[in-house]
């Protein structure tokens, strides 16, 4: 396939704690036929945390990283729901509140920038879905899963509100279920495959976090789930690191690995443990 | 600019309303009138405080006695509420009514400016010089009379349609009730208590059902829909398509015995599904009026759609289902003229169409047929009336299933035939050709002896030449020519002629009689259709080893998918996409064919494949005996001399659909006539064949027209209405295998008869697409004779003076929402409850699980399920208050807890409790006391504990600020109430206008509630809005009262600001007739257009139009509305 | 930055006047939003529709200066589930950034989400190492077993972070744009 090429924006976590992510990303890339090109100009966007003390500088910033994108004329791919959100809600303000915008490009322009609304903000589980297909996916497929039940997780920001994101069913999304069937393993239903890991609490309020993070993984482990696999770096941060907090309040630990969608792809393309990552998990993958 | 004024002596008085402060408040009312005298022909000016009270008017007639007025201005609130009154004010007064203009100072100066008064008495000020000017050039208008129908049409007999017809009955109209059901009663016969005081619902309701059948001014037309409505000089043209009940609504005594005997269960719309399923033919429920049987026919099942001979698989499938194998016999006979055959080797196009094949596989319709065959009630054959003899004899060339299945109609209808077949026995390529593994000799004799049994003469060892056929055509009445494919073809490639290369028509003759003595043991077969397999397949039943070889690869080749699976479960090697170039021959014998690799197909404008190969992929394929198997063509030599024509592709060619061939007294069918298809193709043909022939010998046979214009139903609605029925996604069963490496061992059949029980089991799978199974047992235990399979629907056309909406309601779908609605069986509607609470409902009064059917002891209701949603648009839900649902949901809980479920523990989660009516407060409090737990807040979404079946719930209870799970055997959705569907039609028709929610909008929601917007057109009931019984009631009687007001003694005033037609200047063009859409205007024969003003609007589309300004609108003439665009446009602030 | 409020409704009013409170008012107290939020399983007491409750009856004081307002984990669920679409996640962020231009700084929620300014006003990205002690203050050391772990997978974040490119334009941005 033709190579698409994408401006790369793997988020602050991917950058700094869960590097794996970022390396398992970049090692697959070529495999899919995806360039990345990462911006060392592009601020972080905020998490809709900056937004709540100060919504406009949020939405000026957020405005300066998609302009850099479209100067570049790329799309724009990120590994973190979060991101994708805000970016997404970004882009809706400046839609539906053109005066402000108006006033963002003024000032833009002093940097030879100017936002249109061109740019796509895409996240890679989308992009799996939609451009590649499982098709593609599973041509690639080197060490089947076969046997694996793997349970897909998620999480909130890729999925809700349905009016900003809108990419498939909020309440009964398939698309990572259509990609692990690709790699030859076997989706485990549960019903908190849809629900919140905590992350957004995680430094605020930890008891609610850990609770939270008990919940979702004793859904997959109860419906025999060997491996959960989520496309959100937060997730999996939340739910690998928080594990231990979880164990403490049962009997016998969930024992639960917790891999990056780019991860998992890496493995049923057959790289190796190292280059995707593995070792850097707090609960052990089995390879 | 337009002309002077009328009349330069008028005089106008203008009277300016204060509306008690309502716009003195706002616009200065003194500076108006102290500024009116100096406008035109302003004689007077004045104030009132309430200009619309008897005082007010009582002024009004006194000052324009006093100033001797001819024309008065009055400014007050909208014309629209106050005009008519006016106009006889001023009439009162002696002055024509037309000769008065009113100016909306509230609503267009007062209101929307409340906050610039300066600006507002500006505007005022305006609109008042406007309305001089107006007035300056207003005429006298004639008010006249015409004489409408006192007939008025209800639309819907529900409770309100019902109440609304008798009301109108009784004040002497004669009443035309139309409602789509087959039952009135609506949905108050569903509701089995009526709140506050739980009386039964049917008994209040039976009475008023009954008096619409009894009252002779009431004209009952259920089953029927309004499908167009036309605005004539009488009133409204309602024309309603009457749906077929199937059966004679006279004769039909309401027995019931069709409904014990009908096989087909289905959805039961009545009891909403639940655990019930209800007969094909049917009656609502006991009660229904009028007391009349109704067959579903909802269309054409797929599986018959798709069958040559249209053999109807639902009816007998239903019938095995039912255990009527006899039945299911006699069904199959209906149109298949080789049932047993059929059973065996018929390639099944109904099962690759059935339903069924999204939902857990197609039902084994072929398995079965040989299942109904060969069950020992079936040994016996019916004795069959054949009607007497036609002096009339038909030949048949051709012992196929062509040439039988033709024979075989002829004779169903008295036209005796003789069968000439060339083969020693009968059955064509079905005894000739067709391996025994596949069609038991048996099965097939069984069908020829019944055939026989019919008086069909079959001479075998018969080969017809073309002198035979002269004289068959000399002798007979009319010749059929079936006579198949029997030229093998083959390729003249090098070495054809070996020793070893056979044909494979020859060989399948051969192999009847044992092993062909040319044979060897390493046989390849040429060619990848079906006859290619049953050669290769009898191969290695005589103990070969057996490859194939073809052009097509596995996805493209021609065979059944069957064939190609069990062959290659025999050990069938196949060579795909491969061409065969030349023999090799090694002393004098074949030992092989080299082939090429097969790049793409092409095929030639005839459809023959020109295969493209590859070059230099050449490769030998090893073989003592080559079998040709690439088709066969007919033997028409012999026959040519006779004259029929030969199409390109060698085929005998038919001039028509009637199978003519050009020859006179000749047809010509089946393969012979078609190209290679399938054996029920064939059987079409014959069928086709006899209909043809018998209709050109004057004895024409009528096919009982069942479906009439009903459409082929589509799967998917197939298997929703199928699971609403109870169906679940269940496995196919078919018949058993013997395993390949036994059943190689010689011709046995293979395939294993379903035993009874599966039999039964497989068909109970059918999920009824049609509706009707069209078995006809109905008819057969009807003693009233009274069903008519082929009614077809009626138009009737209704003249009334009015109509009054009664259509109600349909209940919101919920399953769009997050409650498992759909998803999980105990999750049921309260509407569902209530079929539950109903002793000859679907539980018989027991409230249950529907998962599992053990009593609902934990229940939760969830209230405004689909009601007060976003007004901005949440697509999921309504933005009202559907008004009802509080008091439903706390009079099933009440009831439950006193008579039905006394220790449940039934928990309401609510926003508010809203028992807004009279007693209903009391109501409310006394269910409190039975114990019923109110929560105050909503769960957002229901999930299954799939262990249990138990429904889990997740919702804060905001009394005590805690977020609890609940636990429910049953959760209950309060579903919102939505405009009846079909609503928008009806609407549209209609000409009435809709609100924001899709009810039916009042004409004024406070003053004028059961007026629609459209003057002789009444709402009643929920079609306006959501609203209980009581108020149903009270609404209709409105509704009805409002019409026989409007109809009076029959004579209506006309409104006289309509069009009107200056003969000397019209055209006669037409554009005025064309652009009105009340035809109002026709051009006449007088050669100028005429207005007929009982239908014009006076909406002026006609005058814009108008050329040369012949026509105009009484009260909107250029010259009017261009003064007053002239006083505003001069008017200076 | 008034301390106080600027509509006559208090804290309704400048709720309602902000694009993510703006629907505020069209609260019907169905619930759906708490009966549907994880946090409030997890956290006896929170409650997104009360949040709403209080705000519109303008408990301020009580409301601003709490931890709780700072709970929400934005998972959405109950913007998906609202019937009346009013956003209560969006309105508990106006909650927040009203608190904030109220001067209520001192609960670890606020401080995390001041973070965020700083560290993008200082190197235009986020500083995970410092986060933490900027959130928690002293009682970091909580999080030490956390920490360890971690570490052990070598996933402390670096405490410096690199700059990025155009900090300047950034800067000016957030000047211009704050307010």
């Amino acid at each position: 396939m033709s190579p698409s090429r994408f401006a790369y924006y793997p988020g602050c976590a991917a950058e700094a704690t869960v590097k794996e992510a970022d390396r398992a990303m970049r090692a697959i890339a070529p495999l899919l036929g995806l360039e990345l090109h990462p911006f060392e100009s592009m601020t972080c966007c905020g998490a809709g945390v900056l937004h709540e003390e100060q919504p406009d500088v949020s939405l000026a910033l957020n405005a300066r990283n998609l302009a850099i994108a479209e100067r570049a004329g790329l799309d724009l791919l990120t590994l973190c729901n979060t991101c994708l959100l805000t970016m997404l809600k970004a882009q809706h303000e400046l839609r539906s509140n053109p005066q402000l915008a108006g006033r963002i490009n003024e000032s833009l322009a002093r940097f030879d920038l100017r936002y249109e609304g061109r740019v796509k903000v895409r996240h890679l589980l989308w992009v799996l879905a939609e451009d590649v297909g499982p098709e593609a996916i599973r041509a690639l497929v080197k060490k089947p899963l076969a046997g694996l039940r793997i349970a897909p997780f998620y999480g909130c920001h890729i999925l809700r509100p349905e009016e900003v994101l809108g990419f498939e069913d909020g309440r009964d999304p398939n698309s990572m279920e259509r990609i692990i069937e690709a790699l030859g393993a076997e989706p485990v239903r549960y019903d908190a495959r849809t629900e919140c890991c905590g992350f957004h609490v995680m430094l605020v309020n930890a008891p609610a976090t850990t609770t939270m993070v008990g919940h979702c993984l004793e859904g997959a482990v109860d419906k025999r789930a060997d491996v959960m696999v989520t496309p959100c770096t937060l997730c999996q941060l939340t739910l690998d690191s928080y594990q231990y907090r979880a164990d403490k309040t049962r009997t016998q630990p969930l024992k639960l690995p917790v891999l990056h969608l780019p991860q998992l792809l890496g493995m049923a393309f057959g790289l190796d443990g190292k280059t995707l990552g593995l070792n850097r998990h707090l609960v052990a993958v089995a390879q | 600019m337009s002309d002077k004024p009328k009349n330069p002596k008028q005089r106008i008085g203008i009277f300016i309303c204060r509306c008690g402060g309502n716009i003195s408040d706002t616009v200065d009312v003194e500076h108006l009138v102290r500024h009116s005298p100096d406008m035109p022909n302003v004689e007077f000016a004045m104030w009132n405080s309430f200009t619309c009270s008897a005082e007010g008017q009582a002024r009004i007639k006194e000052k324009i006695k006093e100033h001797n007025l001819d024309s008065a201005i009055i400014g007050s609130c909208t014309p629209r509420q106050y005009e008519e009154l006016f106009r006889g004010t001023v009439a009162e007064a002696g002055i024509n009514p037309y000769m008065l203009e009113v100016v909306n100072l509230r609503e267009q100066c007062a209101y929307p400016h409340h906050d610039e008064p300066a600006k507002a008495t500006e505007k005022a000020t305006m609109l008042v010089r406007a309305a001089v000017e107006k007035a300056r050039r207003l005429v006298p208008l004639q008010i006249r009379q015409v004489q409408v129908s006192r007939d008025v049409a209800i639309i819907g007999a529900g409770i309100a349609g019902m109440h609304a017809a008798g009301t109108l009955a009784k004040l002497g109209h004669d009443v035309h009730l139309v409602e789509r059901e087959t039952t009135v009663g609506g949905n108050m016969a569903r509701v089995v208590k009526t709140f506050p005081t739980d009386d039964c619902a049917m008994c209040t309701l039976s009475p008023k059902m009954d008096e619409m059948t009894k009252n002779k001014r009431i004209h009952l037309l259920t089953n029927s829909e309004v499908v167009a409505v036309k605005k004539v000089r009488e009133g409204l043209k309602v024309t309603v398509r009457r749906n077929p009940r199937y059966l004679d609504e006279g004769t039909c005594t309401g027995c019931g015995k069709c409904t014990d005997n009908c096989p087909a269960g289905l959805y039961n719309e009545y009891n909403l599904g639940l655990t019930s399923v209800r007969k094909a033919i049917y009656k609502p429920f006991p009660a229904a009026v009028p007391n009349k049987y109704i067959l579903t026919r909802r269309g054409i099942p797929p599986c018959r759609d798709a069958c040559p001979v249209h053999q109807n698989a639902q009816g007998y499938v239903a019938l095995i289902a039912a255990g009527k194998f006899r039945e299911a016999r006699d069904v199959i006979r209906r149109d298949n003229p080789l049932p047993s055959v059929c059973g065996r080797v018929c390639n099944h196009v109904c099962e690759t169409e059935c339903s069924r094949s999204a939902d857990g596989g197609a039902i084994s319709i072929r398995a079965l047929k040989a299942f109904v065959m060969a069950h020992p009630d079936n040994a016996e054959e019916r004795p069959i009336s054949l009607p007497d003899p036609k002096p009339v004899k038909v030949a048949i060339v051709g012992g196929g299933p062509s040439g039988l299945a033709c024979a075989h109609d002829l004779a169903l209808h008295g036209i005796r035939s003789t069968v000439f077949e060339a083969g020693d026995e009968p059955g064509g390529v079905l005894s000739l050709s067709l391996p025994r593994y596949r069609l038991p000799r048996e099965v097939l004799e069984r069908d020829i002896a019944y055939i026989r049994g019919l008086g069909v003469e079959i001479r075998t060892g018969q080969p017809v030449d073309g002198p035979r056929l002269r004289s068959l055509l000399a002798e007979y009445d009319a010749v059929y020519l079936a006579i198949g494919l029997t030229r093998d073809k083959l390729l003249r490639l090098p070495g054809h002629d070996a020793e070893g290369v056979l044909l494979g028509g020859a060989f399948l003759h051969e192999v009847r009689h044992g092993r062909p003595s040319r044979m060897g043991n390493r046989v390849l077969v040429i060619g990848g259709g079906n006859v290619a397999f049953d050669v290769a397949r009898s191969a290695v039943r005589l103990g070969a080893r057996v490859e194939m070889m073809c052009l097509e690869g596995p996805e493209d080749m021609p065979a059944l998918p069957d064939e190609v699976r069990e062959g290659q479960e025999e050990g069938i090697v196949i060579h795909h996409r491969r061409s065969p170039q030349r023999f090799e021959v090694g002393g004098g014998r074949v030992t092989g064919v080299a082939t090429l690799a097969v790049d793409r197909i092409e095929t030639d404008e005839l459809g023959r494949l020109l295969p493209v190969t590859v070059p230099g992929s050449e490769k030998l394929l090893e073989a003592d005996t080559v079998v040709f198997a690439i088709g066969q063509g007919p033997d028409v030599e012999p026959l040519k001399e006779v004259g029929f024509g030969l199409n390109a592709r060698g085929l005998i060619g038919v001039t028509d659909d009637a199978l003519h061939t050009g020859v006179d007294k000749l047809y010509a069918g089946g393969d012979a006539a078609s190209g290679p298809t399938t054996v029920v193709a064939a059987m079409g043909m014959g069928r086709r064949a006899a209909r043809s022939i018998a209709s050109d010998l004057g004895y024409p046979i009528a096919d009982l027209d069942v479906f009439g214009p009903l459409p082929k139903v589509e799967a998917a609605d197939a298997i929703a209405l199928g699971h609403k029925a109870g169906h679940r996604t269940e496995p196919r069963m078919g018949p058993e295998h013997t395993p390949a490496a036994e059943r190689v061992k010689d011709f046995a059949p293979f395939e294993s008869v379903l035993d009874e029980a599966t039999a039964v089991a497989e068909a109970a799978r059918c999920l009824q697409c049609g509706g009707c199974a069209d078995c006809r047992v109905c008819d057969s235990v009807c003693e009233a004779r009274a069903l008519r399979y082929d009614q077809k629907p009626e138009l009737i056309e209704l003249v009334v003076g009015g109509v009054i909406v009664a259509t109600g309601f349909s209940e919101y779908d919920p399953s769009r929402l997050n409650y498992g609605y759909g998803r999980y069986p105990n999750v049921v509607t309260q509407f569902q409850l209530a079929r539950m609470l109903d002793p000859i409902g679907p539980t018989e009064g027991k409230v249950v699980r529907p998962l599992d059917g053990k009593v609902a002891r934990r229940i939760v209701m969830v209230q405004c399920v689909g009601s007060r949603g976003d007004a901005q648009g949440n697509k999921d839900m309504n933005a009202y208050c559907s008004r009802v649902c509080c008091m439903v949901s706390l009079k099933h809980a009440g009831l439950i807890k006193k008579s039905f479920v006394p220790d449940a523990q039934i928990t309401i989660c609510y926003i508010d409790i809203r028992a807004f009516g009279k007693g209903y407060e009391e109501y409310y409090d006394r269910v409190k006391t039975k114990g019923v737990r109110f929560l105050k807040g909503l769960p957002a979404r229901v999930r299954q504990d799939d262990a249990t079946g138990d429904l889990l719930l997740d919702v804060e209870d905001q009394h005590t600020a805690r977020r609890i799970e609940l636990r429910a055997d049953l959760v209950v959705l309060a579903t919102a109430t939505e405009p009846a569907r079909g609503t928008e039609d009806l609407v549209r028709m209609l000409t009435v206008s809709r609100d924001e929610s899709g009810f039916i909008r009042e004409f004024h929601p406070k003053i004028r509630p059961t007026d629609s917007s459209v003057k002789n057109v009444m709402v009643a009931g929920c079609s306006q809005g959501p609203k209980d019984i009581t108020d149903t009631i009270s609404q209709s009687g409105s509704a009805a009262a409002s019409l026989a007001a409007y109809l009076g003694d029959g004579f209506i005033t006309l409104n006289p600001l309509v069009a009107h037609v200056d003969a000397d200047r019209c055209r006669a063009c037409g554009r005025c007739e064309e652009s009105c859409e009340f035809q109002a205007v026709v051009v006449g024969p007088n050669l100028h257009a005429e207005v007929e003003e009982a239908l014009c609007e006076g909406c002026g589309k006609c005058s814009v139009i108008c050329p040369t300004g012949a026509i105009r609108v009484f009260g909107a003439h250029d010259e009017q509305i261009e003064g007053m665009m002239e006083a505003l446009r001069t008017h200076e602030s | 930055m008034g301390g106080t409020a600027r509509h006559d409704r208090g804290l309704a009013g400048d709720v309602a006047a902000t694009p993510d409170g703006k629907d505020l008012d069209h609260c019907i107290q169905c619930g759906m939003c708490t009966a549907t939020c994880p946090v409030a399983e997890a956290v006896p007491g929170f409650s997104p529709r009360q949040i709403v409750a209080r705000t519109i009856l303008d408990l301020a004081d009580e409301l601003l200066a709490s931890d709780e307002i700072w709970y929400c984990a934005r998972c959405q669920q109950c913007v998906a589930s609202c019937r009346k679409n009013i956003r209560p996640a969006d309105i508990i962020t106006a909650i927040r950034t009203e608190a904030l231009r109220r001067g209520n700084r001192d609960t670890a929620g606020a401080r995390h989400t001041m973070a965020f300014l700083s560290d993008l006003g200082g190197k235009g990205k986020l500083n995970e190492a410092l986060l933490t002690f900027r959130t928690l203050r002293w009682s970091t050391f909580k999080m030490i077993p956390y920490a360890m772990r971690m570490l052990a997978r070598g996933k402390i974040p670096p405490p410096i972070v690199k700059e990025i490119e155009g900090m300047d334009e950034v800067q000016a941005l957030i000047e211009e744009f704050r307010k």
